[in-house]
Formats: C-alpha cells, sequence, structure tokens
C-alpha cells in the first residue's frame, strides 16, 4: 500500500508541475483563441503563481448598477426564505442552498455599500484565484492518492484511475476559469469571491469518481472483506 | 486593523493544522481496519459461571416498540437465573406502563420499574440511577427501547467482564429502518463509517473506544462508586466513558456483537439529535478537559485521542468562524499568504466534519459491510455539511449556557416508528 | 467555433455544468434506483456454541444421498475405493469399526457408526463416529473430527476442528479448535484433576482499579510464595514467581510470564504472549492476543465448567497438562 502511496503522490505533484510549466499556458492560448474568435478581445498577462510563471487574462469587472444588486439581494433573500419555509426540498439540501445564498446575500451586500473598496483587479485576483487552485488541485490529488492507496485494487487500475480523474480536474480547471472569466467580466463583480470561494466544492468530484471506483470493485469481490 | 488581520492569518492556519490531524486520524483508522492487526473482542470464550445481570431499558413513551424489545431480551440464551430484565417506565403518558406490565406477568425474570412520582425529575440518568440501587445484577446492560438485540448479545457483553482491568463494554449499533428512505439510509453508512472503523480502529490500537449508552454494559459498583449518572450532563454515554478513563478501567468493544436500532426519519428529527450530542458530547469537554491532562491512567496515545474525541463536537462552531475569518481576510486583501491553505482547510472541512468521518472512511466501512450500490450516495454527505455544521454549533452555544448557567437538561427523545421485526 | 459572445457563454457555461455534474451520474441513478437499502444483515437466532460444527455436520449428513456420492463401506477405507470421477463430494459410510489409509480424496467426509483407526499418513476431509477415533501419525484431517466418545490424535498429525467427549493429543501433534469434557496433552498425568475452587469475578467495591486490583504500572515480578487476594493488574509485563497462589483475576497489558507451581484462581487475559510454565494451575479462562505457551503438567479449569484457552495467534502444549473445555486458536496449535 505503502509504495502504492509514494507512486501516487509522485505522479500528482509531477502532473501539477507540468500543469503550471507546460498545460496551463497551452490551454490560456487555446482559451484566448476562441475568446478572440468570439469578440472578446482580452490581452493575455503573466502571473508569478508558486515561483512559476503562468498566463492568465487582464479584463476589467462588471460592476452592475447598486440598484440592480438590491433587487438582486431582494430575491436572493427572498429564495433563503422560501427555502426555510417550504417543505419539499430537505432540510440538508436548503441548508446547503441557503449557505451558498447567504454568502452571495454578503457578496451582495458589500458590492451595494462597499463598491469602491473592493481591492482587485483582474492580476490580483487571478493570481489568488490560480493559487488556490492549484493548490486545491494538488491537496485534491494527495487526498485521492491517500484513498486510492487504501482500496483494495490492482495497481495498474489504480493507476489509471488517478490519470484519468486529473486529466478529467485540469480540463475541468480550465473550463472553469474560462467560465469566471465570463462571468465576472459579463455578467457581474459579485462572482468574484462566489468563484474563489466556491473552489472547494469541486473536490466532490474526487468523492464522486472514489465511490464509483469503489463500488465497481464490490461487484468484483463481493463478500470477500466481509466482517 | 493589521492586528486582527494577523489574528485571521493566524487563526486560518490554527484551524488548518487542527483539522489535518483529524483527517490523518481518520486514514490511519481506515488504514488500521483495512490492514493493520485486528484485535478480538472476548466473544469467542466459553465460560458457563457467568455474573448477575441486570438489563435496564429506560423508556419514556414508548408503546409503539416497548414489547418488541422485551421479546427479544427474554429470548436471550444468558442465564435465566442470573439475569433480570428492568422496563423503566420514566413517566410515560401513553400505553407503556400496561403493555410491561402485561409483559411481565407472562415472564417472571421481567420486572417493571415505574418512575411516575411527580417529584421525580424523567431523564435516562436519572432512571439508571434510581434503578442501580435495587438491582441484584453485578453487571448493568442497557438497551433503548428501540433496540432489537440478538439472542447472544447480552452474554457476549457480559463477557468483557472476565476481563479485569474492563469497566465497560460496547456493542455496534445496525440500523434497522434504513429502508424507509434516503436519510436512515445515509445514517446507517454514517453508523458503518462510525463503528466498523472508528470504534473498532480505536480498539485494535489502544485507543478510547466509546460506551455509547446502548448495546452497552458497566459494572454497576464501580458506577455507583463513581456517585452514578450526573443528572446535568445530557450525554451520560461520553461521560462515562471518560470516568472510566480517568480511573483506569479500559472500555472494550464488541464489533460482533450487533443490535438493531432505529434512526430519526425526517431530517429535522436528526438536526435535534445532532444538536443534542453536540450539547451532551461538550459538556463533557468542559468538564473533563483539565482531568485528562493530570490523569495518571491515561496513557500518551490514550490522551491524544481523548483529546480529539472531547474537541471532536468543538470543531463545528471553529469552522465557522474560519469561513467567516476567510471571507473577511478575502475583503481585506490579506488571504493570499493562506489561500492555498484555505483551498486545503475547506477540503477537509467538507471531508472530516461535514459528517464526523471522511468520505474514505465512510466508502469503505459500507465497503467492509457488504454494501454495493449504496456507496455511490457518499457524495451525499457532502451536502448534510451545512446542516451538521450549524446544529453542532448550536449545540456547542447550548453547552455554553449549560456550563455558565448549570441549569437542568431536558431528556428530548427520538420519534420512534412501528417496525415490523426484520430479524434474518 | 463560436463568433458571438452569448453563444460562446452557452458554451462555456453548458461544458461547465455538464463537466461538473457529469461524475454525479452514478450517485444520482443510485438514489433514484433505491438498490441495496434493506438493513445490514444481521443472525438474530445466532448463539456461540462450539459445537455448531458438529451440529451443522449432522445436519449436512441428514440430506446425504441428495448432496454426496454416498459409497458404503466394510471395514477399510483406502486409496483403491474413491472412485475416479465424481460429480458431489464423496461421503464413505459404514456401520462398524473402520480403518483409512492413505490420502482419500480432499473433500471426502468418513461417517462411522464404530470406531475409526488411521494408518500413519493418511488424509482425509472429516470424520464422524459415535466411538473411539485415533489419528495415525503424520495424519492429517483437513476441517473437523466429531466424535462421540474419544479421540486420540498421534505424533505430527494436523488436526483443525475436534468435537468430542475427551481429547488427547500426542508430541508435535496441530489443531486450531478443541472442545470437550477433558483435553489432554501425551505424557498424560492422571494426578490432581482438581474439583475445588471457582471462578473469581470479583465485584468491583472501589472506584478505581487501583484501589481493587494490585495495580502495577510499569513492568514488575511478583515475588515467590506470594498469595494475592485480588485481580492484579500490569500495565507493563508482567512476572509472577514460583509458588505464588493469586485469588483474583490477572492482566498485562505487556508480556505474562507465570513461573512453575503458582496457582491461579480467576481468569487470566493479557494485551502480547503468555507464558506458563510447569505445574500450575488455573481455575479460569485464559485469553491472549497474540500467543499462549503453557508448560507440562499445568491444569486448566475444572471439569463440568467449561473454560477456554484463546491465543488468537497461537498456542504451544507440553504434555501432561489438562484443558477444560475449550481451545481455540486463529493461528497454530501444537503439541510440544
Amino acid at each position: 500500500m505503502w509504495v502504492d502511496l509514494a507512486i501516487f503522490v509522485l505522479v500528482s505533484v509531477g502532473s501539477i508541475y507540468f500543469y503550471i510549466t507546460l498545460i496551463h499556458h497551452n490551454a490560456m492560448m487555446m482559451i484566448h483563441e476562441v475568446f478572440t474568435a468570439s469578440g472578446l478581445h482580452i490581452e493575455m498577462i503573466d502571473l508569478d503563481i508558486y515561483t512559476f510563471s503562468m498566463s492568465a487574462f487582464d479584463i476589467s469587472f462588471h460592476y452592475n448598477s447598486q440598484i440592480t444588486l438590491f433587487y438582486v439581494l431582494l430575491l436572493t433573500v427572498g429564495l433563503m426564505l422560501f427555502l426555510v419555509y417550504q417543505t419539499k426540498i430537505p432540510l440538508n439540501l436548503v441548508f446547503w442552498i441557503d449557505f451558498l445564498l447567504l454568502l452571495t446575500a454578503i457578496f451582495l451586500v458589500y458590492f451595494i455599500f462597499w463598491p469602491t473598496y473592493f481591492p482587485y483587479n483582474a492580476k490580483k485576483y487571478f493570481e489568488l484565484y490560480l493559487h488556490a487552485y492549484v493548490g486545491f488541485m494538488l491537496m485534491s490529488f494527495i487526498v485521492f492518492s491517500f484513498s486510492l492507496a487504501l482500496t483494495p485494487e490492482k495497481l495498474g487500475k489504480k493507476l489509471f484511475i488517478l490519470s484519468g480523474v486529473i486529466a478529467y480536474y485540469f480540463v475541468y480547471s480550465f473550463v472553469r476559469l474560462a467560465a469566471t472569466l465570463l462571468l465576472v467580466s459579463q455578467v457581474s463583480v459579485v462572482f468574484v469571491p462566489l468563484m474563489y470561494f466556491t473552489i472547494f466544492y469541486d473536490f466532490i468530484l474526487i468523492i464522486y469518481i472514489y465511490t464509483f471506483v469503489l463500488y465497481k470493485n464490490t461487484i468484483k469481490s463481493q463478500g470477500l472483506y466481509h466482517g | 486593523m493589521d492586528n486582527l488581520i494577523l489574528i485571521g492569518q493566524a487563526y486560518q492556519i490554527f484551524l488548518l493544522v487542527f483539522m489535518s490531524i483529524y483527517m490523518i486520524q481518520h486514514f490511519i483508522f481506515t488504514y488500521s481496519r483495512l490492514y493493520g492487526e485486528q484485535r478480538n473482542y472476548y466473544h469467542d470464550i466459553l465460560d458457563t459461571e457467568m455474573p448477575t445481570v441486570s438489563v435496564v431499558i429506560p423508556m419514556h413513551n414508548e408503546e409503539l416498540v416497548a414489547e418488541n424489545v422485551l421479546e427479544r431480551l427474554v429470548l436471550s440464551d444468558y442465564p435465566k437465573e442470573k439475569m433480570e430484565i428492568i422496563p423503566i417506565n420514566d413517566h410515560s403518558t401513553d400505553r407503556t406502563k400496561d403493555i410491561i406490565d402485561t409483559f411481565a406477568r407472562k415472564h417472571p425474570g421481567v420486572k417493571p420499574f415505574h418512575r411516575l412520582k411527580e417529584d421525580e425529575k424523567r431523564g435516562k440518568a436519572e432512571g439508571l440511577n434510581d434503578v442501580m440501587k435495587f438491582t441484584k445484577g453485578d453487571i448493568i446492560v442497557v438497551f433503548d427501547a428501540d433496540y432489537q438485540p440478538a439472542k447472544e448479545a447480552i452474554k457476549s457483553l457480559v463477557m468483557g467482564f472476565k476481563d479485569p482491568q474492563v469497566g465497560a463494554v460496547m456493542g455496534r449499533v445496525l440500523v434497522q429502518n434504513s429502508d424507509s428512505n434516503l436519510l436512515t439510509l445515509l445514517l446507517d453508512m454514517e453508523r458503518s463509517a462510525g463503528y466498523q472503523i472508528s470504534q473498532q480502529a480505536r480498539y485494535n490500537m489502544d485507543l478510547i473506544p466509546q460506551y455509547g449508552g446502548t448495546v452497552g454494559a458497566y459494572r454497576k459498583s464501580v458506577v455507583r462508586q463513581m456517585g452514578g449518572f450526573d443528572p446535568k450532563v445530557l450525554a451520560e454515554d461520553t461521560d462515562l466513558t471518560y470516568k472510566m478513563y480517568l480511573n483506569g478501567w479500559k472500555i472494550a468493544y464488541a464489533n460482533k456483537t450487533e443490535c438493531y436500532e432505529q434512526m430519526p426519519e425526517t431530517w429535522a428529527a436528526r438536526a435535534r439529535q445532532v444538536r443534542r450530542w453536540s450539547r451532551g458530547h461538550n459538556e463533557v469537554l468542559f468538564h473533563h478537559l483539565p482531568s485528562i491532562f493530570t490523569s495518571k491512567y491515561f496513557t500518551l496515545r490514550e490522551k491524544w485521542d481523548g483529546l480529539l474525541l472531547l474537541f471532536v463536537y468543538m470543531m463545528p462552531i471553529l469552522l465557522m468562524v474560519g469561513i467567516a475569518d476567510s471571507i473577511f481576510l478575502f475583503f481585506m486583501d490579506a488571504i493570499s499568504i493562506v489561500t492555498s491553505m484555505s483551498a486545503l482547510l475547506l477540503i477537509m472541512a467538507i471531508n472530516a466534519f461535514g459528517n464526523f468521518a471522511p468520505f474514505f472512511q465512510i466508502t469503505i466501512a459500507n465497503y467492509l459491510d457488504g454494501r454495493t450500490e449504496s456507496l455511490k450516495l457518499t457524495p451525499m454527505f457532502a451536502f448534510n455539511f451545512v446542516l451538521y455544521i450549524f446544529y453542532t454549533s448550536r449545540g456547542f452555544i447550548d453547552a455554553l449556557i449549560d456550563l455558565a448557567t448549570r441549569r437542568d437538561v431536558d431528556w428530548d427523545k427520538t420519534k420512534r416508528h412501528q417496525r415490523k421485526n426484520n430479524a434474518k | 467555433m463560436p463568433s458571438n459572445p452569448t453563444f460562446l457563454m452557452a458554451g462555456v457555461f453548458g461544458l461547465f455544468f455538464l463537466m461538473l455534474f457529469l461524475p454525479a451520474i452514478p450517485m444520482i441513478q443510485a438514489i433514484r434506483n433505491r438498490k441495496d437499502v434493506e438493513p445490514l444483515g444481521m443472525d438474530m437466532d445466532f448463539v456461540f456454541n462450539p459445537r455448531f460444527q458438529a451440529i451443522h455436520f449432522e445436519n449436512l449428513l441428514k440430506n446425504a444421498a441428495r448432496d454426496f456420492n454416498v459409497i458404503p463401506l466394510e471395514e477399510r477405507l483406502d486409496t483403491s475405493m474413491v472412485p475416479m470421477l465424481s460429480r458431489k463430494p464423496l461421503l464413505f459410510r459404514t456401520k462398524g469399526d473402520i480403518t483409512v489409509d492413505g490420502t482419500i480424496d480432499s473433500k471426502a467426509i468418513l461417517d462411522a457408526g464404530g470406531a475409526i483407526k488411521f494408518h500413519p499418513n493418511a488424509r482425509i476431509h472429516a470424520l464422524k463416529s459415535k466411538e473411539h477415533i485415533s489419528i495415525g501419525e503424520e495424519s492429517m484431517v483437513d476441517l473437523w473430527i466429531d466424535s462421540g466418545a474419544e479421540v486420540i490424535v498421534h505424533k505430527n498429525a494436523r488436526t483443525n476442528l475436534i468435537t468430542a467427549k475427551t481429547v488427547k493429543l500426542y508430541k508435535g501433534s496441530s489443531f486450531k479448535r478443541i472442545f470437550a469434557g477433558t483435553i489432554g496433552f501425551y505424557p498424560l498425568n492422571k494426578e490432581g484433576e482438581n474439583k475445588i475452587g471457582e471462578d473469581i469475578v470479583h465485584t468491583k467495591e472501589s472506584l478505581n482499579v487501583e484501589a481493587q486490583a494490585l495495580y502495577l504500572d510499569k513492568n514488575e515480578t511478583i515475588k515467590a510464595d506470594s498469595s494475592i487476594h485480588s485481580d492484579v493488574i500490569g500495565r507493563g509485563d508482567l512476572r509472577i514467581e514460583k509458588g505464588c497462589s493469586i485469588y483474583g483475576s490477572l492482566k498485562a497489558n505487556g508480556n505474562l510470564e507465570i513461573e512453575n507451581n503458582v496457582h491461579i484462581y480467576g481468569n487470566i487475559f493479557c494485551d502480547h504472549d503468555i507464558t506458563i510454565k510447569h505445574h500450575c494451575f488455573v481455575f479460569g479462562n485464559i485469553f491472549s492476543h497474540t500467543y499462549i505457551r503453557i508448560g507440562h503438567n499445568t491444569q486448566i479449569g475444572k471439569y463440568a465448567a467449561p473454560k477456554s484457552i484463546i491465543g488468537i495467534k497461537g498456542i504451544e502444549i507440553a504434555g501432561g497438562t489438562f484443558v477444560h473445555n475449550y481451545i481455540l486458536t486463529y493461528g497454530e496449535g501444537r503439541v510440544v
């Protein structure tokens, strides 16, 4: 098990290294190309992430009018209250959604009252975002490596699963970054903190995949580990 | 403001370290259960000389389940002449009294104990204390009214007391109504993680398996010497666990001594249960924290585990503060130095404390229990995270108020559902 | 490629949500299908009984004609009587005494009305008889031996589960689980079968463990010829020197060593190895999470009040020792 773990951690760290030094830049070029072709002209900038140089885009955040934000706030609070008083959706999900809505409401209040104090521009924000996302991916892969190492399954298969997960995360990270770019530049600045604070939700992808792997294993070895 | 930011950053790092410790602990537990050496309980001992036993079932308005549990208990293979069954009717206002009295007329080993006086306070701790004054048994075995013990459960639990160092024994709880709805199934999976992995791993590694207040047994004389159960503590079980270890006794965990119980079937009931557990557990934290450091009976690893176990219901409120703190730091443009760390922190949060066990522990526990399709439901636990964090935090605040005011605690009980006996 | 920001946004957000929810499909399926939701199975009527195997054996043989290829025998069973091809497991049956010679089929069972005698080096899966069974030198019975009378296991024979009235084992033989009124190890010591004494489960009169037991914090030795009237709990290794009498149970969190001529009127529990030397006497159960070694001429338990010796990883017992009634190991039990 410990050998498996060492290999998985090495693969995880190695993949993140390639992500930072190679894959990310190429993906950014591609996003740039697609955005340009769609009529969105944005400049590429270089950021210093964990002492490596990574690319991002120089955009300006889309600040909405205070009255719009106020209406959205009313809507958010209304939705929160509705969820609390309805009986159809189970309480655990109500709390979960309300938590997200609460975060949104806090951000809305901030941007209604103190938009001028907002300390981030695109460079600073993407520096923060990429630091967080790269750190998050590395930690996710390492946690996944630990749980995968525990799983009674062949090393080759586990390695294949880990590689698959890493690849999926990489692609997903670019899609998420593109979505963030569009949201903060085209829709609202409120998504700036929201897209940052919801990064950790993405860990659920690891759990989905891990549980499915173990489920597949039970079909094969039913009863073997029982007791 | 700068100082505030500094405190905020330091808090994030503190929380990260604290949570990493829990995460590593759960990884070690899972490893121990899968690949480590398993410590056997004493089921295999064959001995006809058994101590006298009083089986106690605290009941308050249990008309739906009272007869089931008594029927299971009279079927026990424990020597009849050495066992008495004492259902405690604790101020029931429904048919519980009639049911247990009728049952007792048919079965001479069943001796009901009615607590009906108005000046008596209702409560599990009070009931157990009263019973200890007159029971004949050297060993007290406790079952809750919704439990369905197997034939050999009592014998198996009592066998542990042949070991002179054992002060209490805990069996394993299985959820009887896992097929009622998604909630009960998730709770069943959560229970598996707690018993199949955490409890057994703690027993394997000579740490602190918890006495859970039901499907458990303890030495009557020891608990009486301790002054019985404290009626002001809601979690009399956790309290007993620590009192036992503080006095040099050990708790043995019997993973194969299984017993069915009913789990709450609505989220509101579950939330109340979590809040109650958190309140009781945190009361124990306030009571016993200093003595763990000074007790000479705790080994170093027991101290370590004892502390982690005590703080477990305090983590959610620390986490809530952590989330608020990270929002504050974000808007102060001061999160950058802890930014990647806070991502890690949140991963840990969702895993380790959304459901008191990380996702891999839940999945592997259920894998060991032979579950298949349900393993795919593990991600659902991530959606319980906010509910749990909220209600455990409320429980913590309740406990703080209890500490400040020394107010009496109420014995809230989980709603029962009548079910067919699904013994296989 | 999209040429309009609206298309671009639709595409990116679509892909974003797709990638976020795609891995959730198995979970959603599990919620919808609601398979595998029954409570975990538990045998409510299970009662621990080491004779379970023997009872199971009885039940198995009730439907012999359906489940087995039944072969009637006279006085002898050897390899020549084993059919070349058989779809069902073999069951050899005889009403009288029988001798067994050679390696019989690995799934074969022998059910005899009379005594069974093994030649040296024979091997069979399981044996059942109401009479005496004798397992020859270097022979092997893979699964179980059930006898209504006595079982004798000769030198270097290997057995698994034995249920019988009495079992006697010669040096070098091995076992995993034995349940019998008396279990003896050659050379037999016929003397000193003690019928007095009781298993002391003390009523604990004090709050803490230290006040009700002799509580030893570190590695300790109890000096020769001491007499102790309480339980003894050692947090480290514990050594009991010769001639001691302990009227209570023993527990050691480290290793436990008991020297010659020690009498213990209680149970012995140990987290590590238990070594009991010669001519000792234990009334209670002996339980070790690892190994148990018992020297010669020692007696464990008393007749008609079953006590157990359980060494999870292994047990070694020397000649002249008597055990009432139950021995179990998940490792290997050996007579030395």
